[in-house]
């Protein structure tokens, strides 16, 4: 481990509950001709964020910076006090990770092992790799979700995101980072998704989404993100989105048209 | 119907898509992956030219330009063609998934198939093309026969071998259920196949026979079937009309297995349901990780098994020679069995995502993954490999054979684990597939035959410790282009710059 890592591990372990979780200021991501930013935002512990924006606008490119996915040319990051792009391993012990894609999970393992693999792997930083794993069991039945003894490659897409979400969640993370959550899941799903995400802020974890229901961001989080063409038009609670509109909706669309 | 410009509009655009999405999955821009094919193509032309140049000088004594060598050199062309017909159908249905969506589109499926498959079939066509030179030269002088002539002989019996490869692989898909595993298919061509292959030798073996003494048999050790030469297509009777005619007849027949619809329907996961007793508890974890994951994937298992199949069979034909020839040809086979087992380590990159492998998105280093994958497809290939090279060391007497066959294995996975890096093969980049694997035939070859005139050593000790001492130095390198590719990615490099301001 190299020496900025070790000063992640020191950091998270002396990080207190009233540093933002995640800090960005004057951010810039470039993707080819795609340029997310600048941008400056901080998310406070315990908070939930929803990240709104049409196709293309860099939802997906602003979470995968976030988690040390994607380079950026420009601007500093903090996430849990650490530089995201060092990915220390006890940086991401406490990051829960749900990609848009769950066919790039390990598609060879069973679900049980894929979990198996996430809570030996997370156990070695902290906590007991047979707890997760019990953990894991509670949340596949809180999803109804009773996993095939099969390779993952042969679930359905609702099955691969039950599986994903369960990996991301089962070492009880300080943070959350979803991108799509909420993709292929049946509305019996949908429903344990909200009330395990709520659950977790309440906890005390931070959790980040970006979603294209601005119906459920609205419901769920405590402030949402605007995204258009890489740049952060709104970034406040919802009811300060829509103060002048009657709904998120509305507010959204009116943002979202305006040139 | 499209008129017939439109369609073969629509046929080289299809084909370009093909192309444009292999060189992308391998890391490449589209021009850079025609450049590279066509430099590729240009300089094994003119290696072969200049080989029949500088090394093949026409004499009258001169062993290359007798029947006695240009006749198994057909059987092998024959041999190789229709097991490299296997693998190119094998290949068009693995890629036929990617490329599942375009069915809907109101294309005939026989035009969009062999759209799909005119890639795989120039790619397979182009080491054959290139090596001509030689073939032809060799032919044409050993039976006193037009350069024309040649080349028509050399085309009747590759297209013929590879018509019989496509048909063995398209009888058995057509056959197959759902319920079956996917690695049957290859495994009961290849079976086939060896069938096929005993027939020819053994028609050969009863003729050459009667014309070889055992000088001559020495000198051919190297093609694996010594005693199977024969004197007798010197007097052909194929004239170059009925030749021309029956190529153009090969050509059609070919075109219609190609474009099979079988191919298009009959796609399945590569990702088997045979159950490996593997835990992941235990020290070692992503080396078990990656041993699970190359042994469920049905597209090694099925490469695995065909290695298991020859190599068998090789062991059969060796018991079944006197122990002169065994003693001549243990040391080729112990030379060829590694380098079918080792190949594991040219598709084990290609089973994870290109920028965000998962391994590494759980906290693996580049290195310390890249180097537990080499480990996992190693392992695997020394204990696929380890019976039969013990079985050619206790058959020929020679148990040093054991030792330095590990060794062309350490050899083999270290250049298939590079290549396999670079051009990450998988079932969606079938273009990878088939210029991996030849890319890596090639290059261990050619390494082999590089040492040894480089050292200017006739003792294979010293060869093959040389072998495996170039794979072990170069080992580093998957981790190396691993670990850039991940700094690309991340941005570490960049970021450590901004997060100290």
């Amino acid at each position: 481990m190299n020496r900025r890592a070790e000063e992640c591990d020191l950091e998270i372990m002396l990080s207190s509950g009233a540093s933002p979780s995640v800090e960005a200021r004057d951010l810039v991501v470039r993707l080819g001709s795609f340029t997310l930013g600048p941008l400056s935002l901080s998310i406070p512990p315990s908070e939930i964020v929803c990240f709104l924006g049409p196709n293309g606008a860099g939802k997906t490119t602003l979470l995968r910076a976030l988690t040390g996915l994607t380079p950026r040319v420009d601007g500093t990051i903090s996430v849990l006090d650490c530089d995201p792009a060092t990915r220390s391993k006890s940086m991401l012990r406490y990051i829960g990770i749900i990609a848009d894609d769950p066919s790039d999970l390990i598609e060879e393992l069973t679900a049980r092992e894929l979990w198996q693999l996430h809570a030996i792997i997370y156990s070695r930083i902290e906590g007991s790799c047979d707890e997760m794993l019990d953990r894991a069991d509670q949340l596949a039945e809180a999803f109804h979700f009773v996993p095939p003894d099969a390779p993952i490659a042969t679930y359905s897409y609702g099955m691969k995101k039950k599986t994903q979400i369960i990996a991301a969640l089962l070492q009880t993370p300080t943070l959350i980072v979803a991108d799509e959550p909420r993709n292929g899941l049946d509305p019996f799903g949908i429903k344990t998704l909200e009330s395990l995400l709520s659950d977790e802020a309440e906890r005390g974890a931070t959790v980040i989404v970006a979603s294209h229901d601005i119906y459920w961001a609205e419901r769920l989080s405590d402030r949402v993100g605007v995204l258009i063409r890489g740049k952060l038009l709104a970034y406040d609670p919802p009811q300060a989105i829509c103060l002048h509109s009657e709904s998120l909706a509305q507010a959204f669309f009116r943002l979202t048209e305006s040139p | 119907m499209p008129h017939s410009s439109s369609r073969l509009l629509l046929i080289f655009k299809l084909s370009r898509y093909v192309i444009n999405s292999w060189a992308r999955k391998s890391g490449f821009t589209f021009r850079q992956a025609v450049i590279g094919y066509l430099f590729a193509s240009v300089f094994l032309f003119s290696a072969a030219f200049v080989a029949v140049l500088i090394f093949l000088p026409v004499s009258d004594d001169n062993f290359f330009f007798s029947p006695l060598f240009a006749t198994p050199l057909l059987l092998t062309l024959f041999l190789g063609g229709s097991f490299f017909g296997l693998l190119t159908l094998s290949l068009v249905r693995s890629v036929s998934r990617s490329f599942v969506s375009l069915t809907h589109l109101p294309i005939e499926t026989r035009l969009l198939t062999f759209s799909l498959s005119l890639p795989i079939i120039v790619l397979s066509l182009t080491p054959m093309v290139c090596l001509s030179p030689i073939f032809v030269r060799v032919i044409s002088v050993s039976f006193g026969r037009s350069i024309f002539f040649s080349l028509l002989l050399i085309s009747l019996v590759w297209l013929t071998a590879l018509a019989c490869g496509h048909s063995l692989f398209l009888v058995f898909s057509l056959l197959e259920r759902p319920s079956h595993p996917t690695f049957l298919v290859p495994f009961l061509s290849i079976a086939s196949w060896l069938m096929l292959a005993s027939a020819s030798i053994w028609s050969f073996h009863r003729i050459a026979r009667e014309h070889l003494d055992s000088d001559v048999l020495h000198r051919f050790y190297f093609l694996l079937w010594p005693a199977f030469i024969s004197a007798a297509s010197s007097e052909s009777v194929v004239t170059p009309l009925v030749a021309l005619a029956a190529l153009l007849g090969l050509c059609v027949f070919d075109w219609f297995l190609f474009g099979s619809p079988a191919l298009l329907l009959s796609y399945k996961s590569p990702v088997t349901h045979i159950r490996v007793p593997f835990s992941l508890r235990g020290r070692l974890l992503p080396f078990r990780l990656e041993t699970i994951r190359l042994l469920r994937n049905d597209s090694i298992l099925s490469w695995l098994a065909s290695a298991v199949l020859i190599s068998s069979a090789l062991l059969v034909l060796m018991a079944q020679s006197n122990h002169a020839t065994r003693s001549e040809i243990a040391p080729s086979i112990a030379f060829f069995i590694p380098q079918m087992v080792a190949y594991p380590a040219l598709f084990a990159r290609g089973l994870s995502q290109r920028e965000r492998p998962y391994p590494l998105l759980v906290g693996f280093s580049p290195f310390q993954w890249s180097y537990s994958l080499l480990a996992a497809a190693f392992t695997i290939s020394l204990l696929c490999g380890i019976p039969f090279l013990a079985g050619s060391a206790v058959l020929s007497g020679q148990l040093l054979l054991l030792p330095l066959g590990v060794i062309v294995i350490v050899w083999v996975t270290s250049i298939a684990g590079i290549i396999g890096f670079v051009l990450m093969p998988n079932q969606k980049n079938a273009g990878g597939e088939l210029v991996g694997f030849v890319l890596t035939l090639l290059v261990t070859t050619t390494g082999g035959m590089l040492v040894s005139y480089l050292t200017g050593s006739q003792n294979d000790l010293l060869i093959v410790a040389s072998l495996g001492g170039i794979g072990l130095a170069i080992s580093w390198i998957p981790g190396y282009i691993e670990t850039r590719r991940w700094n690309v990615t991340t941005g570490i490099s960049v970021s450590s710059r901004f997060y100290n301001r």
